[in-house]
């Protein structure tokens, strides 16, 4: 059931549908870096001019505001392309509408998230240079890794701030975020002991998932459960703060987690 | 464990010291607009400083209005799951705010003329002319950034911008 080629195509097919999303959402605010928007061209094309004469050009005709149309229209298409017929000719594509559409927003429209598919994408697409044979294999540990890493870290920074020790944290991040969110947001941050209870299971989740992954080896019924678990996490993420996009960017890295428990075979003892 | 755990782990430690390491502020340009090739993985990290964009506005030969918040976050439905233009839109007009803040803490000459400070500026101007219900007698509006020390509840004024002539209100209208 899991084998190498399963996870390549599943993290193809799972970037794609993300990038698919992203796409949708950007040309659904072309009002806001069109025409007389925040983000307009005519606004930013200025500070683009320290890439140098030639790059400047280049970018000058693929971020305006018609070519940045283009290039979404682009990337949407090689998504879908790429969800209907997964292989890795698609991720350079993909790599490339992808961090184009980043420059265009200063460096990223949407922090986390696109840090996350452009290095899916990235990892993947020197996998293409390479031929998958060499190199898909080490480009899915790598995305694995990094997957690991980014609940670790994130772990990390929480637990060494008492903010984040006492709920104080979660409380003030949910208090900001229940405006638009469901009612229950609300009511989950007026109460500080639910705050405190719920800081200490995001940062033991955080910091204990990788480890649980990994310890799993090759059952893999149980590390199915596990990032069936952190999927939710990041499901209820984005209904409490919005943060939708998170969800699709790091499901796009599992593949590449179920393969790195896999092939590491780790068997505590 | 076996031989082999141990390079996950080796490489999931190297990463997590890099990214501990006391963050550095970026000056380079170019670094700055390429900063998505080096990821971060520090969410929600603090509490910190919350930067919030608000404005006024006056009609002809009227007074200013009151402040307003600039940003009101979107409501949700679970269909944001997989589509949530507006909401990820809130976010980057919030960090376009934020960016504003570091421009002038990093580069104060010239701020008025800066990138962020004209994205601000006309998110700002999109505000004003929402908030009024797209009054065309709008005449002028201002805008400011408040920081809300959320430790202690404390604010004060960051930014206050000049009076700003109404540009988009023809194309809004």
């Amino acid at each position: 059931m899991i084998s190498f080629s399963w996870a390549l195509e599943t993290t193809l097919r799972l970037v794609a549908f993300s990038l698919l999303l992203q796409a949708c959402e950007m040309i659904r605010i072309r009002a806001s870096w069109s025409g007389h928007g925040p983000w307009a061209w005519a606004i930013l094309r200025q500070e683009f001019r320290i890439f140098g004469r030639v790059p400047f050009l280049l970018l000058d005709h693929a971020l305006s505001d018609r070519g940045f149309l283009l290039l979404l229209i682009v990337q949407l298409a090689s998504a879908l392309g790429c969800i209907g017929f997964p292989h890795l000719a698609w991720a350079p594509l993909m790599f490339a509408t992808a961090l184009l559409q980043s420059l265009r927003w200063r460096g990223t429209f949407n922090g986390g998230s696109d840090y996350m598919t452009i290095l899916v994408l990235l990892a993947l697409s020197v996998a293409s240079v390479f031929g998958a044979e060499k190199a898909a294999l080490p480009a899915l540990l790598y995305i694995g890794v990094q997957v690991v890493a980014s609940y670790f870290i994130a772990g990390l920074v929480k637990i060494k701030e008492p903010e984040w020790r006492n709920g104080r944290a979660l409380q003030v991040f949910m208090s900001s975020a229940a405006r638009g969110a469901p009612s229950w947001v609300g009511m989950l941050a007026s109460r500080r002991a639910v705050c405190a209870i719920g800081g200490w299971m995001v940062i033991g989740f955080e910091l204990g998932l990788p480890f649980l992954l990994l310890s799993v080896g090759s059952a893999n019924s149980i590390c199915g459960a596990l990032l069936l678990a952190a999927f939710t996490f990041h499901v209820a993420n984005a209904l409490m703060f919005g943060l939708n996009r998170f969800v699709w960017a790091w499901l796009a890295g599992y593949a590449g987690v179920v393969m790195l428990a896999v092939l590491s075979g780790i068997r505590w003892v | 464990m076996t031989a082999r755990f141990w390079p996950v782990l080796i490489a999931i430690a190297a990463i997590s010291v890099v990214v501990l390491l006391p963050r550095l502020q970026v000056r380079s340009r170019r670094l700055f607009l390429l900063r998505v090739l080096f990821p971060s993985w520090r969410f929600f990290e603090n509490i910190g400083v919350n930067s919030q964009l608000h404005v006024r506005w006056r009609e002809v030969d009227a007074p200013w209005s009151e402040w307003r918040e600039a940003l009101v976050a979107p409501q949700r439905r679970w269909t944001a799951l997989f589509h949530n233009p507006d909401g990820n839109l809130h976010f980057a007009k919030q960090s376009a705010v934020e960016h504003l803040v570091s421009e002038a803490e990093l580069r104060p000459d010239g701020l008025s003329e800066s990138v962020p400070y004209s994205i601000v500026r006309r998110i700002a101007e999109g505000s004003v002319l929402d908030l009024a219900v797209r009054s065309a007698r709008i005449s002028e509006f201002q805008f400011k950034i408040v920081q809300l020390d959320s430790a202690d509840g404390s604010f004060e004024d960051f930014l206050v911008s000049g009076e700003q002539g109404v540009s988009l209100a023809e194309t809004r209208t």
